[in-house]
């Protein structure tokens, strides 16, 4: 076999990929119209209830990274989606390669959170 | 016109340029947008960073989402190459602390220059006459050219390598916070026979891994500035858009010495960066 089509994983991964462009786009949009209306608003939330709560009530920084958020948040998910259609296509090897690379980033952005803590 | 918007519409365009280029090269663009917000607007070089970020992210997924639809990305190949990435960039953003980054920059600097010439003398790729009858690793691929009409077959070669390759790309974006897809592409084209286009993609695909463990920290020590990275993401997402539009109808030709300016570009920030680390300016 010349070329293996993955068209199943191509498909789960483009999926995730052009839901975050269009989702955080949308976000960020509207977030900055808030923002440019009324600038200098408060002090933006950063935790993901602050940010929804913040989102909720139009407050522009909030908004804005809300978007921040869902673009971030896009790469990771789409590690998850394409470890998921390697293994409904029984590619366990690739599967496992998923894992490893999302166990890598997890245990990275751990330190880094705990580093940003400290 | 109020200052806020002002400063809108001027990181707008410099965004979309970053992304724009980003997805023609498979690069995340932060070369074009950290000079731009830290010299025209003004803006700690932190602040930049933490922007610039952000953008890889963006430029990543909105040219891997049109990459991926045009089938030009090896999904496979950059899951691969990630767990080397990713490690190199854990190790790399844990002994940073330990180790002048003057010096580094300089190495970095003579790394971008072996891969810029071995980029511009090209090579020969696997064309499609060629009948590939081994694939252990699972990792050929092949893609519809948009801009030839042909269908390009190739087959990975010296994996061991190539993962060795994106290690230390990942090991200098975690120690630098750069040198992702410019040392990426590189690898994928003249050391594992990838055709260019497909690296490009293939790069554009993985440098928003790398980036978002880099963001999250960023994130976590409330680097990421609101009022920079809206204006920087939205330009990116449009910009980068466009760039894939526009890559698809170029020869590979006209990317490979796109590409190897960049590469030079780089290698002389790198080295002015690193000469004004030692107190050394030139202005």
């Amino acid at each position: 076999m010349v070329s293996r089509s993955g068209s199943g994983v191509d498909r789960w991964v483009g999926a995730v990929l052009a839901t975050g462009v269009v989702l955080s786009l949308a976000i960020l949009i509207w977030g900055a119209v808030l923002y440019l209306l009324n600038p200098g608003a408060a002090e933006a939330p950063r935790t993901v209830l602050g940010i929804f709560r913040g989102a909720v009530e139009l407050n522009s920084t909030a908004t804005i990274n809300l978007g921040l958020l869902v673009l971030l948040s896009t790469p990771v998910v789409r590690i998850i989606a394409a470890g998921i259609a390697f293994t409904l296509e029984r590619s366990y090897k690739f599967a496992l390669i998923s894992l490893g690379v999302l166990s890598i980033l997890t245990i990275s952005i751990m330190i880094g959170y705990i580093s940003g803590r400290s | 016109m109020q200052p806020e918007l002002v400063q809108f519409l001027i990181i707008l365009p410099l965004a979309a340029s970053a992304g724009f280029f980003g997805a023609l090269f498979g690069l995340g663009g932060g070369i074009i947008l950290i000079p731009a917000i830290t010299l025209l607007l003004g803006y700690p070089v932190k602040d930049a960073v933490a922007a610039s970020a952000i953008s890889v992210i963006a430029t990543s997924t909105a040219a891997a989402s049109a990459y991926v639809a045009e089938r030009i990305v090896n999904v496979r190949l950059g899951m691969t190459l990630e767990l080397a990435t990713t490690t190199g960039a854990l190790v790399g953003s844990l002994v940073a602390v330990y180790i002048a980054p003057q010096f580094l920059y300089f190495i970095f600097s003579a790394v971008l220059v072996y891969a810029g010439i071995s980029m511009a003398r090209g090579r020969r790729t696997v064309s499609d006459e060629t009948v590939i009858d081994l694939d252990r690793a699972g990792l050929n691929g092949s893609y519809t050219d948009p801009a030839t009409g042909r269908n390009v077959i190739y087959e990975v070669k010296k994996l061991p390598l190539g993962m060795f390759g994106s290690s230390i790309a990942g090991l200098m974006s975690g120690l630098l916070g750069v040198g992702g897809g410019i040392i990426k592409v590189p690898v994928m084209n003249s050391v594992m026979g990838v055709p260019l286009k497909a690296a490009i993609a293939t790069s554009n695909f993985t440098i928003g891994v790398t980036a978002a463990t880099a963001a999250a920290v960023y994130w976590s020590h409330g680097m990421i500035k609101p009022e920079i990275a809206a204006p920087s993401a939205i330009g990116v997402l449009i910009g980068a858009r466009l760039g894939t539009r526009v890559a698809g109808k170029l020869r590979s030709k006209v990317l490979r010495y796109g590409f190897v300016i960049f590469v030079a570009i780089t290698a002389v920030q790198m080295v002015l960066k690193g000469l004004s680390m030692m107190g050394v300016s030139l202005w």
